[in-house]
């Protein structure tokens, strides 16, 4: 199902006010800092907080004066909210209750949904004596049980540790592309988003910043919060092109790099390269700039790469390496084509 | 606002209008008998009542008598709070644990065991005329002030032990041994850093005995034993009952409620600014072992609690199994008060009424207890999930807590002299004042659990399709079903044991399980209502375990 979102609403301490779209079967993530708006916009959608005006269409029908149970909207909550004077099969069958099925349909139903989060044989134990990663997925095979139009999950990892989140938010993109169901995930988490959305939507106080696939809001972040908050990288004032510009073959620069309304250029650590030898010359028929008489501050090992902070004109570069730098005074070098711009 | 908080908010306006006309109307019925003559307003029945030289009298008695009581409530008190909060022993929870039971046991059985342990023919008299071969009873307590204060005090003293050693164990010993390496010496220590910091819950400790003792009823109507020793509270029994008059009753009950509201503003005011709490991790009892001296002052101690907490219990409980003359050492086992109880064996006119007063006990109890726990639990739900008005709520349902037992009787006597109810209306008024009393402290425990319980589990519910109402049914009373219970439990037991307001209420017809035990204790039956004393025990002893077992379990 198609959702559109237009939602505002007023609070004493922030104003809430943001459109979008999501579209049938995909995964859309939801992230920002705490504080932002992300599982109030969760909330709305399934109709526990009212919006002061706004729409919210599922499938061609305006839903937002609909009460919370006749939305046909399912939420997996950030602490499960499985109910513990139920075992595991009563809390995944609770929902089956409102679609009037046979005993033996609602069993069989039972044992599928728990072969699809993995958790065949799981049927009579006690919901409070699950681990929470078991739990999160009862949580999930409960929400997906009710036959929802959309599933909404707030921030469903949060309580777990990082192993477990890595695996289980494959489990999640598993299970929706089994499944096929529109899905809103919300998270702080950057790398949990970029992993596995289809579309992700920044927000922040209130307002959405940026929406677009992982990569584009990776590689070309609209703005600097968008830019610091998905990742590290290095701003400079966008007059550092000018003066760094390197054009060995006098190619066309394409026009984004000459809008006079930017105010700054922004690269991840891994498009610069770090050039040690002055002599050395790079296999390079693209523009590039080449930023000269880089100090080496520190280096830190990360399993994968070397992390380096740099210093050239005062201003901080980094940049990753797969070996660490010999040299304290190098050059670095980034393709054009990794640069985006803000203005601000 | 959601649908949801709307569901909510109206589940509130039934028990409200309910709990209004239960409370409320009797309540106001009762100021009106108080100032209204022939059509008009009067504060001369007031003023009069305050201005006459026995009321004077009966209500410095009142006050002279809940003094004395709370005075050696708090001498007997604290060094037990000292002991609790100091030292760690074998003994220490059942210590803990006993000194519950003034809570949770009803006035008249504190009175019949008071009797069975205290009185001329009783255990102890027993037991000393025994050990040094005595032919008259050394200890004469019944019917005095001095029997009054004992038996208050030994009603009393352990709220003071339990109320002072918890505070006392919420404070920061790293404050002492701060005091100490500073040079101060461990007596210095006590009276500079110690005493200070524990004035707070001795003085709402102190208030809350003082208003217990205040309002004290059934001790001073059976110990008393006559006009010299009458506190504010029989006297308005005496006055709406035996000389049928319930508008100086009604006068006498607003200057009880006056020195009442009084007297809780100050408990509510001591614990309000008076009260703060440290942080402590863990509290780290004296490692050292006790000097010999303390350790034989720990014993006596325990020893003293146990006889004197369990004794009369135990008392009553032999007495019930016991047949023969007065004197123990003739008595032999016999199930003859039980068989005449249930009807098996002919007996006296009181005894006679027995099982009938059981029966009636019961479902008035069992209709409370449903009542209450209903009404609790919406007004529970409601207050719990509203945002505005909660705590102006959860005051009104706090209520009746502020207002006598008698003087809740006294206004439905009032409400009985309007209606003139058949036999039947009588014990439904009676279910109705017994409603009231119960209600704050069904609502005290219900409350808590309500506003323990995520919301998250009811937006689950809302989100895979229940309406409120339906989840309000399978998801939200399942998960409160055990407090449901121990409040169902404790409404019944008070019920059972409720003492006050049904005795004002009660003509000669009317017989609940205290009522009749109260009539066999004035007739000197004492065997008698031991054995029923004995099934409220069972249930008190009932609701106080599930109450144990409620308190750590958390939803």
């Amino acid at each position: 199902m198609i959702l559109q979102c237009s939602l505002q609403a007023t609070y004493p301490d922030f104003t809430l006010d943001l459109a979008f779209t999501v579209q049938e079967g995909d995964l859309v993530c939801i992230i920002g800092p705490s504080g932002c708006g992300k599982s109030t916009t969760l909330s709305m959608i399934a109709g526990l907080i009212h919006a002061e005006t706004g729409s919210i269409i599922l499938g061609g029908e305006d839903i937002s004066q609909k009460e919370v149970h006749k939305r046909k909207i399912a939420m997996v909550f950030q602490d499960y909210s499985l109910f513990p004077h139920m075992n595991v099969e009563q809390n995944i069958a609770y929902p089956l209750k409102n679609l009037k099925l046979k005993k033996q349909q609602r069993v069989q139903a039972v044992k599928e949904l728990l072969e699809l989060v993995n958790l065949q044989g799981y049927e009579k134990r006690k919901s409070t004596r699950l681990s929470g990663g078991e739990r999160q997925r009862v949580a999930l095979a409960r929400a997906l049980a009710s036959e929802p139009k959309i599933l909404l999950l707030d921030e469903p990892l949060s309580a777990l540790d990082a192993k477990l989140r890595t695996r289980l938010r494959e489990e999640i993109r598993r299970i929706h592309d089994e499944t096929g169901i529109t899905t809103i995930y919300v998270t702080h988490d950057q790398d949990e988003a970029l992993a596995i959305a289809d579309q992700v939507i920044v927000m922040d106080q209130g307002r959405i910043i940026q929406q677009g696939t992982p990569e584009e809001i990776y590689r070309t972040p609209r703005t600097k919060f968008v830019a610091t908050f998905t990742g590290e990288g290095t701003i400079l004032p966008a007059s550092a092109f000018a003066r760094t510009l390197r054009n060995p073959y006098h190619l066309e620069i394409p026009a984004k790099h000459r809008d006079p309304k930017n105010t700054s250029l922004f690269f991840r650590p891994h498009a610069s390269h770090i050039v040690e030898d002055p002599g050395e010359v790079r296999l390079q028929y693209l523009p590039f700039l080449a930023f000269d008489e880089v100090r080496v501050i520190r280096s830190e090992f990360q399993g994968t790469h070397w992390r380096n902070s740099c210093l050239w004109n005062e201003h901080e570069l980094l940049c990753h390496s797969e070996r660490k730098p010999k040299k304290e005074i190098v050059s670095l070098h980034v393709d054009i084509t990794d640069l985006s711009y803000f203005e601000e | 606002m959601s649908d949801y908080r709307r569901f909510y908010r109206q589940k509130s306006i039934g028990p409200l209008v309910i709990l209004f006309s239960l409370f409320a109307l009797p309540l106001a019925l009762t100021i009106q008998s108080g100032v209204w003559e022939e059509g008009s307003f009067t504060l001369e029945r007031i003023v009069s009542a305050i201005l006459d030289p026995y009321t004077q009298r009966i209500l410095l008695f009142t006050l002279k008598q809940a003094f004395y009581s709370t005075g050696a409530a708090l001498l007997i008190g604290l060094p037990g709070a000292y002991i609790l909060a100091t030292y760690s022993f074998r003994g220490k929870k059942l210590i803990k644990a006993l000194a519950t039971i003034p809570f949770v046991l009803p006035s008249i059985l504190v009175v019949l065991g008071f009797v069975m342990f205290f009185g001329n023919s009783g255990t102890l008299n027993t037991v000393l005329m025994k050990v040094f071969d005595l032919d008259d009873p050394p200890l004469k307590l019944l019917y005095s002030l001095g029997a009054i204060i004992l038996a208050h005090t030994f009603y009393n003293f352990p709220i003071i032990m339990s109320i002072v050693a918890t505070a006392w164990e919420g404070l920061d010993t790293k404050l002492e041994a701060a005091a100490a390496t500073l040079g101060s010496s461990p007596r210095k220590v006590f009276r500079t850093i110690t005493l200070p910091r524990l004035v707070p819950s001795i003085i709402s400790a102190a208030a809350l005995v003082f208003l217990f003792c205040f309002n004290s009823f059934a001790v001073i109507l059976v110990l008393g034993g006559g006009p010299q020793f009458t506190t504010l509270e029989v006297e308005i029994y005496r006055q709406a009952r035996m000389m049928g008059d319930p508008s100086s009753a009604s006068a006498l009950a607003i200057v009880s409620m006056l020195i009442n509201g009084i007297l809780f503003l100050g408990y509510a005011f001591s614990q309000r600014t008076l009260t703060v709490t440290e942080t402590v991790a863990e509290r780290a009892f004296e490692e050292r072992k006790p000097s010999p001296m303390r350790t034989y002052f720990i014993l006596l101690y325990s020893l003293f609690t146990i006889i004197f907490l369990l004794g009369p219990i135990i008392s009553v409980l032999y007495r019930s199994f016991s047949k023969g003359a007065s004197r123990a050492s003739e008595t032999t086992f016999s199930t003859t008060w039980y068989r005449q109880l249930l009807g098996f064996e002919q007996s006296s006119s009181h005894m006679g009424s027995a099982l009938t007063a059981l029966i009636n006990s019961t479902l008035i109890g069992v209709a409370v207890s449903i009542l209450t726990v209903t009404l609790a639990l919406l007004l529970s739900v409601s207050i719990a999930r509203r945002k505005k008005n909660s705590s102006f709520l959860e005051l009104f349902g706090m209520l009746p807590m502020m207002t006598s037992s008698v003087i809740v009787g006294l206004g439905y006597v009032l409400i009985a002299r309007l209606l003139r109810p058949s036999l039947f209306g009588t014990y439904l008024l009676i279910t109705l004042a017994h409603t009231v009393i119960a209600f704050p402290f069904a609502l005290r425990t219900i409350l808590p659990s309500v506003r323990s319980l995520s919301e998250t589990y009811l937006h689950a519910s809302y989100t895979l399709g229940f309406s409120p109402q339906k989840t309000f049914r399978t998801v939200e009373i399942p998960l409160l079903r055990r407090t449901l219970l121990t409040a169902a439990v404790f409404a019944f037991a008070l019920s059972l044991g409720e003492f006050n307001a049904t005795l004002i209420l009660s003509s000669s017809r009317i017989v609940t399980l205290p009522v009749v035990m109260y009539r066999l204790i004035g007739s000197y039956h004492f065997q008698g209502a031991c054995a029923l004393g004995s099934i409220l025990i069972i249930t008190s002893g009932l609701a106080f375990f599930l109450g144990e077992v409620a308190k750590g379990d958390s939803v």
